[in-house]
């Protein structure tokens, strides 16, 4: 019998214990077996001896249990409002991304680089807010600065990824896109210009943009920050999804 | 001089059992490949049992058509309102094609697995087993229509038409075979207008896979994206999606069997039609030698010892068999050029370019040389090699214009691109203009073309040698098919290796392999699609020509020893086209033909229509299918329940099949009515209005949906936000509406044309009997 494994699910914000593994737990979530779902997921494997006294971890053992018929438990959910902020960073393991077909990636963490690229950083926030913000400020300062408690808007810890703006705007921030009332890559460039003109750390591009899971304009990675601790996921380049995680990449690119 | 078989003339028949036997080689060289693991077989297995049973199915309904025409050719014969050979030529023509077909079809189904397996191992081993499948099918298609041209030249020449036949006549069941004192030239002629009637076999059996096959790949291509990577979220050659599979064998029944039936069609189409205008050529030289000598005919002459009656007969000989023999040594060279297609193991993505292209552009170097062989052998007059000189660059020079509007390297594909991110309907705006764009280049190389073959065969002297220059044009064009046709039906070989190499889940580098064979196919297709467009537009022209010869030839028939509107026999046999121009009204100001000219305009459309309605019923169907298999199959997503791939492969199957009967009976039926109410002027409109409507409404759908796709990928590959932004959506509308206008209404509008010009020319004697007698009941007699 497969053991009982805890997750923290991004989309939505949730702690769920599952009796099926990492790939199969993300699979359900994204096609399900009877709901005919179709959508993506975000998750973190925790370390299973986390504890918590925020959350009822005694139902655990009493629900989480195989059916009548001997098939896992799937989903028991613990906690939908404000999990994130009470699981602590060291419980964080594997972080897995599931396609709307249920393709899974697992990314391992890795240390942090000692620096990141200069100049604008566009970061797509997952948990616990959804916003798409631009910045000049490199991962590790956009995470402390979110997560700063001085600042009247912060939050306790945040998970974000950093997208590619060069993919969504082109190289050259001067040229001026089409006219249209809802055009992003026009939108990003005059965030960027206002980081410039009113010296501002951050603006927001679009109050909600994660759920729509842009993973082939992901630089970098995905990251877990409180104050000055960031955690780090490493997204693999093109090349690599294409050659070693093909049948993910497919899914995700389409 | 009694035969018509000369010493060189032998070079076409033993071509055409080279080719024969090279294919059996490629064949079995090909299964004798590892066709990889258990999963490839398996999903190749799928693949070739749909792609099968699609096939029979097809051929069940076309049976049905063809024995329902061949009885209607029968009785007609019977009361001598029809050439006793047409019904057999008819199912000759029809078989063949069908036969290249299912040999085409069941050598792509089992390659594709071996090619993917011949990736694994390397590209140039993946290569020679995709080109050389798709060899087989250039050589039966050139192969088996050689043969049977070659059969039946030889059947008329040693059987039918011998000098006792001639003589005394023969007779068959009350109809006659070979009239009583038949000359040589009128054997020429009469053997060269039987011939051209299996091009109706030929025709309809192309039209049936090419309108069957469209719809096929398109219902299950819409219904597998729809439903499968739009719905579903899977990509492309997922093994979940159960419409995968028939998406597959869609690849093969449009692109292998339809195209090859397609082109099986116009190169017998050219060379027959070419055959029959020098044989009215070589006629019409020979009797102006008989009425210089003050002969009564060419029997007489030549048993008088006309030196000057002897040679222009030769040189007629030489004009009908001369075709032949060119199609001959382009087969022949198009095998010299296969083996030329190989390059070292580990060879980059541009030497196998380099090897494909000199495969196919040096055999058509090399069919210019034998032509100024042939010249230099007083086979054919010189400026027939300038003739097709003008067809060759023609056919390069449209493939290019292809490649220039329809690949996203060049600014108008680029352009629809940049429309996307305004929206869906500017997609469709800008793919429409382009497409109307791309009309130009094709029409003008055409007009050009046509001219410069026109002008140096000599036709601004002589009409009849001109429009010989076009159809030798044509001929040269399609000469070296063999390996053209090769490199065509290679692509989807490799497209399909590569969806077996992603289904099986096979290493990455297999994949970039056959990627990279998909590739190549594309870029050196486009050539030979330009030589098949532009060999289509001239084989037309020629058709126009054979078909007022054919008209000629029925009235001096139907005078027996009165007159027969307005013509003796006598008459009618010494007339030459500008009497019948003349004698028909043949010009714009006839209302007649006017009206044919708007009938033929309009024919093509209606027909874009009903072929594009068809997709659009047929991919509903599919939609709902793939849906309820998503809804009612437990663990489909999952990966645990299993697709039930065959329900699909059988709804596309129906629905081809329902689908296509119409539009193609549309095809025999209208041009028969016209003539019979509007005469020879209207159906002269019709196949006018037909050809030039439908050649540049053709080079627009090709194009547009060419440029829509093409306008996709580029976003695709990162431009305007790439995959996932609103200018990728709106460019995925794009593609969908190209889809059916570049795979189904475009390529089904060449054949179209075609068959609408032989089924005239096959009911000419219905129409010049029986057109007279209801114009005059209807009070529509120009004359």
């Amino acid at each position: 019998m497969e053991p009982t494994r805890l997750y923290l699910s991004m989309i939505p914000e949730a702690l769920v214990a599952s009796m099926l593994p990492p790939e199969a737990f993300g699979r359900y979530l994204a096609v399900g077996s009877h709901k005919r779902s179709s959508s993506p997921a975000i998750y973190f494997e925790l370390d299973p001896g986390f504890a918590s006294d925020f959350f009822k971890m005694d139902i655990v053992r009493e629900r989480c249990v195989p059916h009548a018929d001997g098939s896992p438990k799937h989903t028991l959910y613990l906690g939908i409002y404000r999990v994130l902020e009470h699981v602590p960073l060291e419980a964080l393991g594997t972080l897995y991304l599931t396609t709307r077909d249920g393709q899974v990636l697992a990314l391992g963490q890795k240390p942090r680089p000692g620096t990141f690229e200069a100049g604008y950083h566009l970061y797509d926030e997952i948990c616990p807010v959804h916003p798409l913000i631009a910045s000049k400020l490199d991962p590790a300062a956009f995470a402390e600065f979110v997560t700063n408690p001085a600042s009247p808007l912060c939050v306790p810890k945040i998970v974000f990824a950093e997208l590619d703006p060069a993919k969504l705007i082109g190289t050259d921030l001067t040229a001026e896109a089409l006219p249209a009332l809802h055009n992003l890559p026009q939108r990003i460039k005059e965030c960027f210009r206002e980081l410039d003109a009113a010296g501002k750390p951050t603006k927001t591009v679009d109050r909600i943009r994660s759920l729509t899971c842009r993973w082939n304009h992901i630089r970098n990675g995905y990251f877990v920050g409180a104050g000055k601790t960031l955690l780090y996921y490493p997204f693999p380049d093109e090349a690599t999804l294409d050659r070693h995680h093909h049948k993910w990449w497919r899914s995700a690119s389409l | 001089m009694n035969t018509a078989v000369t010493a060189t003339w032998w070079i076409a028949p033993i071509a055409s059992i080279f080719a024969l036997i090279f294919a059996i080689h490629f064949y079995r060289k090909m299964m004798t490949a590892n066709e990889g693991n258990a999963t490839m077989v398996e999903i190749a297995g799928y693949v070739k049992e749909g792609a099968m049973a699609y096939l029979f199915r097809q051929y069940k309904v076309v049976i049905v058509v063809f024995v329902v025409l061949l009885a209607i050719l029968q009785l007609l014969a019977l009361f001598d309102i029809q050439n006793p050979f047409v019904p057999i030529a008819f199912l000759t023509g029809g078989f063949f094609s069908g036969l290249c077909g299912f040999i085409g079809m069941k050598t792509a189904t089992a390659a594709s697995s071996r090619t993917a397996q011949g990736c694994s191992e390397s590209l140039n081993r993946g290569l020679q087993v995709a080109f050389r499948s798709g060899a087989v099918m250039g050589l039966v298609v050139v192969g088996f229509g050689l043969l049977d041209i070659c059969l039946w030249y030889l059947i008329l020449d040693k059987l039918v038409y011998t000098p006792a036949h001639m003589a005394e006549g023969l007779h068959l069941f009350g109809m006659v075979l070979v009239p009583e004192g038949c000359t040589v030239v009128e054997k020429l002629v009469a053997m060269t207008t039987t011939m051209i009637t299996f091009g109706m076999g030929a025709s309809t059996q192309a039209l049936f896979a090419r309108v069957g096959g469209g719809i096929y790949t398109k219902a299950a291509d819409v219904g597998a994206d729809l439903v499968g990577k739009v719905e579903a979220g899977i990509p492309e050659d997922d093994p979940r999606n159960p419409a995968t599979i028939a998406d597959n064998v869609g690849d093969n029944v449009g692109d292998v069997a339809g195209m090859g039936a397609d082109l099986y069609e116009s190169y017998c189409g050219s060379i027959l039609a070419t055959c029959a205008l020098g044989a009215a050529v070589g006629a019409h030289h020979a009797l102006a030698a008989v009425k210089a000598g003050g002969f009564e005919n060419t029997t007489e002459a030549l048993a008088a010892g006309s030196a000057e009656v002897e040679a222009a007969v030769q040189q007629a000989v030489g004009l009908v068999t001369a075709p032949m023999i060119v199609a001959g040594i382009g087969t022949l060279l198009s095998i010299i050029g296969m083996f030329m297609v190989k390059c070292r193991e580990g060879a980059s993505q541009k030497n196998l370019l380099k090897a494909l292209l000199t495969g196919t552009l040096g055999s058509s170097v090399l069919i210019v040389l034998a032509l100024v062989g042939l010249w230099l052998a007083k086979i054919v007059p010189g400026g027939i090699v300038l003739s097709v000189i003008s067809g060759l660059l023609a056919g390069v020079l449209i493939g290019q214009g292809t490649e220039y509007y329809t690949s996203d390297e060049y600014n108008p594909t680029q352009g629809i691109a940049g429309q996307a991110v305004m929206g869906p309907a500017t997609t469709i705006i800008d793919g429409l203009a382009t497409g109307m764009y791309s009309a130009g280049i094709p029409v003008i190389t055409i007009v050009v073309g046509i001219v410069c073959a026109y002008g140096f065969a000599g036709g601004f002297s002589d009409m009849a040698m001109g429009l010989y220059g076009i159809g030798f044009a044509a001929v040269g064009m399609l000469a070296t098919l063999g390996i053209t046709l090769a490199t065509d039906a290679y692509g989807p070989i490799a497209d399909n290796a590569g969806g077996n190499a992603e289904m099986s889940g096979l290493p990455p580098e297999v994949r970039e392999r056959t990627d990279a064979l998909d590739s190549l196919g594309n870029t050196t297709a486009a050539t030979g699609k330009g030589f098949a467009i532009g060999s289509a537009a001239l084989t037309a022209m020629a058709l126009l020509a054979a078909y007022l010869e054919e008209v000629k030839i029925w009235i001096g028939k139907l005078a027996g020893d009165g007159r027969f509107m307005g013509f003796s026999a006598k008459e009618a046999k010494w007339a030459d086209l500008m009497q019948f121009v003349d004698r028909f009204e043949l010009h714009i100001m006839n209302p007649l033909l006017l009206c044919g000219l708007f009938i033929g305009g309009m024919m093509a459309f209606v027909f874009c229509a009903m072929t594009m309605k068809a997709v659009g019923r047929a991919a509903g169907a599919m939609v709902e299918e793939v849906r309820r298999q998503f809804r009612e199959i437990p663990g489909i997503m999952e990966g645990t329940g299993k697709p039930d791939y065959a329900s699909c492969v059988a709804i596309s199957t129906k629905g081809a099949q329902r689908e296509m009967l119409v539009p193609s009976l549309l095809a025999i039926v209208v041009p028969v009515a016209t003539g019979l109410v509007l005469g020879v002027p209207g159906v002269m409109g019709l196949l006018a209005g037909g050809l030039v409507c439908g050649f540049v409404l053709a080079t627009m759908l090709n194009n547009a949906g060419g440029a829509w796709d093409n306008a996709k990928k580029h976003i695709e590959r990162g431009a305007h936000g790439g995959k996932g932004s609103a200018a990728h959506k709106a460019a995925v509308v794009g593609d969908t509406v190209g889809d059916p206008c570049k795979d189904t209404s475009g390529p089904s509008l060449n054949i179209l044309i075609k068959l609408m010009t032989m089924v005239s020319v096959v009911f000419t004697p219905v129409v010049v009997k029986f057109s007279p007698i209801i114009q005059e009941l209807l009070h529509i007699t120009t004359k």
